[in-house]
């Protein structure tokens, strides 16, 4: 490479590198905030330039406060969000994962069909199918029930796809020769192709996790009772102005809720962040 | 095979157990001592049920009271159980958007008849609110309270609503009294005669005040939210240059002949050059508006206004801030908050028009329940019980303990109310007597209802939803740029109204 080649790459990784530490830090320095704030009493009316880079008289009430706020619901959000965002979680890997063997391993009439549908249902917007889910939800009865919360969300169109995409990898003579074994299918998908697929069940867990966890909407939408809340749906519901009067709550107390609720979807991207960057690149891999 | 059972018999007994929770969580009970009550104890086994909608502050008093009167209900009536939910404000209006274009919305609501109509249109609904007969709302009722709720309720003759409180939002300024006398303003006088631009900015100005001599303001005439722009825009700087006529569809205007509608032929540029001049003199030649209130909330302007006094006047709601806020002083000044400081001298005075005579448009109206139907229908009995519930929720004493007594709304009867409570009510009241001025007059609303009958309401709210999704998107721009001095009154007018001229002729084909 010649010397002007290399200064060319050279300017390039340094101002990427500038531009992902630009985000890195903005990303960085909001959750800081949030830590910093939800150890500080903030009061009842809360502006920017109550955000300070360190806690003023670090506030460990404010946590003990958010469950005395919330009267004990606090538990039971939390609760509830981690069965929402395990629950779906674990029955859409396993029901992907399955389709996702059958559509990249076994052959059968329609397969290459049943996969180009599942990519033209994937380009429908999801707000375009919410009033008939909606719809669904009461001819079924399970308004305001946790399978209202469940079910939708136990099969995902882009898991299958990126679990088909993923085994299309793997080699062929493994199953065959698993088969020659006398192996069922059931058997060569268990023992052969879902150790296999750890990384892609890794980063399909906290993709799907996280955005189980984090939705607002749904959740709002199909439920009323306050046992059936999230954690998304508790914070929300505490903040709000109503004819202009803030309810007499300590941002910082809110905060804290806030710096609980994302807790457990930090602790699991450390815990599968050796699985990520492998499972996130694997759509890009050419079936 | 043996794995796979097991794996299978795993996700039944999962969802069973699922089932087995959700039931559990829906089954009658008794609220404990203290404990937040879902309104169902006591609920009959084969009785009818009214699920009701509210939207409250979660944890506040009034939540609580909801649950309550629920569970009162379904402790005093044996046959039709109350559902009730009360959830936050966010999200409330797109979850009952929602329910209403699945078909499903709640049996009972609460909501303004306004809202419920955006609601209905823009969520594809049909036949939504059910109009309430004279057994259980008496026309004498109706006639008690007022012109605007009469005007805001009532639909094919009878009303959708059943009122809960009378609000009215902007069409005023709440303002410091003693700053306002010192330059040369009487509050009485101005709400007797209303007042003009030139007289408004006038008292800006004088209000505008270098108090320690460095040079820079200390004390500012008029300060608003950025919040608030579009609707001192639409509906008050606005109206008081090109008429209520122009703002009473949200500048539309149907053909008599035709019956089509189209943007309003009174509308000039002009005009709209007029009113963003002024929001430039306040704010970029005279000064008398500091660009930090822009970026304030409601909550921080009011302070300006009442605690730091440092603001003269702001974009008011109903008398019932100003008598709030003075309870919150009183409050305060009790605790040793505001130990050498008077309470505040706030008065409330109509917002000028350009020309002497005239009057701004507040929002004003009605928030209530409102009993809605669902596809398919449940059939007249269940529609009886559902407004028995709404007429129930809306009883005088009920209202005394919830947002009456709370926020000092008025009641959408203050004469009985007033009976009924005194202490709660006093009709001779300066604030009261101007709240009622404004709900006893002819005013226009901003939002002037239909009869549901007319054909052309569809067209109509089609129309007008593009105009105000047009408005959001790029029609407050031009305001924006005007008020940050980006762009002159005279681009900015000519930018708008091309740009509504274009939005209106292309959604009204």
């Amino acid at each position: 490479m010649t010397r002007v080649g290399q200064r060319g790459t050279l300017v390039g990784r340094a101002g990427a590198f500038v531009i992902l530490l630009f985000f890195t830090t903005v990303s960085l320095a909001s959750l800081y905030l949030m830590v910093t704030s939800s150890l500080t009493h903030l009061g009842t009316s809360f502006e920017l330039s109550d955000l300070d880079w360190y806690p003023k008289d670090w506030a460990w009430d404010n946590f003990s406060g958010f469950f005395a706020l919330t009267r004990g619901a606090g538990f039971i959000w939390f609760r509830n969000s981690l069965i929402v965002a395990v629950v779906p979680t674990v029955f859409n890997l396993f029901f992907s994962a399955m389709a996702g063997y059958a559509l990249a391993k076994i052959d059968f009439p329609g397969r290459l069909a049943i996969f180009w549908l599942i990519i033209a249902v994937m380009a429908v917007p999801a707000f375009v199918t919410l009033i008939p889910l909606y719809q669904m939800m009461f001819r079924f009865a399970w308004f305001d029930t946790f399978f209202a919360l469940l079910i939708p969300r136990m099969a995902g169109l882009g898991a299958v796809f990126l679990f088909k995409q993923f085994m299309t990898t793997l080699p062929k003579d493994l199953m065959e020769a698993a088969r020659v074994d006398g192996a069922s299918e059931w058997s060569i998908f268990r023992r052969i192709v879902l150790p296999m697929a750890r990384p892609v069940l890794a980063v399909m867990f906290l993709l799907d996790f996280v955005a189980a966890w984090n939705d607002y909407f749904w959740p709002y939408l199909v439920t009323n009772s306050k046992d059936l809340m999230t954690m998304q749906v508790g914070l929300i519901s505490l903040m709000g102005v109503d004819q202009g009067f803030v309810l007499q709550l300590d941002y910082g107390v809110v905060m804290a809720g806030a710096v609980l609720a994302s807790l457990p979807v930090i602790a699991l991207f450390i815990a599968l962040q050796r699985h990520f960057v492998r499972g996130l690149t694997i759509g890009a891999v050419k079936g | 095979m043996k794995s796979l059972l097991v794996v299978i018999l795993v996700l039944a007994l999962a969802l069973s157990w699922l089932g087995f929770w959700t039931v559990l969580s829906s089954p009658p009970r008794v609220a404990a001592p203290g404990a937040e009550s879902a309104g169902t104890a006591r609920r009959p086994a084969h009785g009818d049920t009214v699920t009701v909608w509210v939207n409250e502050l979660i944890g506040s008093p009034d939540e609580a009271f909801y649950y309550e009167l629920a569970d009162l209900w379904n402790a005093t009536h044996e046959r039709v159980a109350v559902k009730m939910a009360v959830m936050s404000h966010a999200g409330y209006l797109s979850k009952l958007r929602v329910a209403i274009a699945s078909g499903q919305p709640p049996d009972v609501c609460l909501a303004g008849l306004e809202t419920l109509e955006s609601l209905k249109y823009t969520g594809k609904a049909s036949d939504l609110a059910v109009t309430i007969s004279e057994e259980y709302f008496p026309d004498e009722r109706l006639g008690r309270m007022g012109p605007v709720v009469k005007r805001t309720i009532v639909r094919d003759g009878r009303p959708t609503v059943f009122p809960m409180y009378r609000y009215c939002y902007g069409g005023v300024i709440l303002a410091n009294r003693a700053m306002l006398a010192k330059a040369g303003y009487d509050d009485a006088r101005i709400r007797e005669e209303g007042w003009t631009f030139e007289q408004f900015r006038d008292a800006c100005r004088r209000m505008t005040r270098d108090l320690d001599g460095d040079g820079a303001p200390d004390t500012w005439g008029f300060g608003a939210a950025l919040v608030h722009l579009r609707h001192l825009f639409l509906n008050e700087f606005g109206p008081g240059v090109w008429g209520r006529e122009v703002s009473r569809h949200m500048f539309l205007y149907q053909d008599t002949e035709t019956g089509r509608w189209g943007l309003h032929p009174d509308l000039t540029e002009e005009q709209v050059f007029r009113v963003f001049l002024l929001f430039d003199q306040l704010l970029n030649q005279d000064k008398t508006w500091s660009p930090a209130f822009l970026s304030m909330n409601w909550n921080e302007i009011n302070d300006e206004l009442i605690v730091r006094r440092r603001l003269g006047m702001t974009f008011g709601e109903t008398p019932w801030v100003a008598k709030l806020r003075g309870d919150v002083w009183d409050f305060e000044a009790a605790r040793g908050l505001h130990n050498d400081v008077s309470p505040p001298d706030l008065t409330v005075i109509w917002m000028p028009t350009e020309k002497p005579g005239r009057r701004p448009l507040p929002r004003a109206g009605v928030v209530g329940f409102s009993v809605l139907k669902q596809t398919p229908y449940k059939g007249d009995q269940h529609t009886e019980n559902a407004l028995r519930v709404a007429l129930y929720l809306t009883h005088p004493v009920h209202l005394a303990r919830s947002q009456v007594r709370r926020f000092r709304h008025l009641p959408p009867e203050p004469a009985r109310f007033a009976e009924i409570f005194p202490e709660l009510l006093d009709t001779e009241d300066i604030w009261i007597r101007f709240y009622n001025t404004i709900m006893d007059s002819d005013i226009p609303l901003v939002q002037e209802p239909f009869a549901t009958g007319d054909p052309s309401i569809p067209a109509y709210m089609a129309l007008r939803t593009e105009v105000e999704r047009w408005l959001e998107k790029e029609g407050m721009g031009f305001l924006e740029q005007v008020v940050y001095g980006k762009m002159t009154p005279h681009q900015a007018a000519e930018g708008f109204t091309q740009g509504l001229r274009v939005v209106v002729a292309e959604a009204s084909q």
